[in-house]
């Protein structure tokens, strides 16, 4: 039953899964389900109870507006706005600011070896970090890129803004986090 | 060192699977939501023509011969009553009879 899916695209899944099929649904959550969380990451940071929360919540609002979704665009565009806009909620709702303190990093890498050998799982964790710190605009195109995966001329089309303009946004993003990146490092080194 | 990560590639490899509890919730969800508007969906589905049009002629049917039995009932001892004197006794042929005439007549 599965197999047949899997041959599927997304926006053919959403259209069995409006019509009450849960094995295209339970693709669909397959499929997406991590690219959503690391979306959210953008916005809420690593925390895995966070991403759980805001992840679930994102499947609930697709759940209650399935029957709405029109096939005009692509399922994903339509699910990763959905995905920012729980994003932006938290942003909102949380009154307290995800901080980026190299003392708070310490906690994390108690256990590793010097600055120069950073595991690849410390790397991750304190770029999503800084992710959460970035302006609005820069993290949900980063937030698009990571998650999804989709091409620039889809994050445009997603965010209603110029292709130049969604690649502008990444490239000073990222620009930004290298050079927070490199702070950071710093910091531990003087130390 | 920072020079040499590539952000956007460490950015993407960030592991977030979400636990497997929220994927049983989701797909309960699911299910209690589809399962609730299939019912909704059974009760306000339209009635065939031909069920609608059989519930109406036996409901026609049932009225026109209930009605006649109650109209026969009663049209009965009024007639008696108009071609039977008062205070007479009658027999049950005598009545037969008096219904009888009574068409006749």
């Amino acid at each position: 039953m599965r197999h047949r899916l899997k041959g599927l695209s997304d926006t053919e899944l959403a259209l069995l899964a409006k019509d009450g099929d849960s094995s295209a649904f339970e693709e669909i959550y397959d499929r997406h389900a991590s690219g959503i969380a690391r979306a959210l990451a953008s916005y809420a940071g690593p925390d895995r109870d966070i991403l759980d929360d805001l992840t679930q919540e994102v499947f609930f609002r697709v759940i209650d507006s399935l029957t709405s979704y029109v096939p005009s665009h692509p399922f994903p565009h339509w699910l990763y706005t959905i995905a920012l806009n729980v994003g932006r909620n938290h942003i909102r709702r949380r009154s307290k600011v995800i901080s980026v303190d190299p003392r708070e990093l310490d906690s994390i890498s108690s256990d590793q070896d010097p600055i120069g050998d950073w595991s690849e799982e410390i790397i991750e964790v304190t770029l999503i970090r800084l992710v959460t710190h970035l302006p609005d605009h820069m993290r949900e195109v980063v937030s698009l890129r990571i998650g999804s995966g989709m091409p620039y001329g889809e994050i445009a089309e997603v965010l209603g803004i110029p292709e130049g303009t969604a690649r502008s946004r990444m490239h000073h993003a990222v620009r930004i986090l290298r050079e927070k990146v490199g702070v950071l490092i710093s910091r531990r080194e003087i130390q | 060192m920072n020079e040499n990560i590539d952000i956007e590639h460490v950015l993407k490899r960030y592991r977030s699977d979400p636990s497997s509890k929220v994927k049983r919730s989701v797909l309960s969800r699911f299910i209690h939501t589809f399962d609730s508007r299939s019912s909704v969906g059974f009760w306000k589905r339209p009635i065939p023509l031909y069920v609608a049009t059989a519930i109406v002629v036996i409901a026609v049917g049932l009225s026109f011969f209930a009605g006649r039995k109650m109209f026969q009932q009663e049209l009965r001892p009024t007639v008696l009553y108009e071609t039977v004197p008062e205070g007479d006794v009658i027999t049950t042929q005598e009545l037969k009879w008096e219904v009888a005439r009574n068409d006749l007549l």
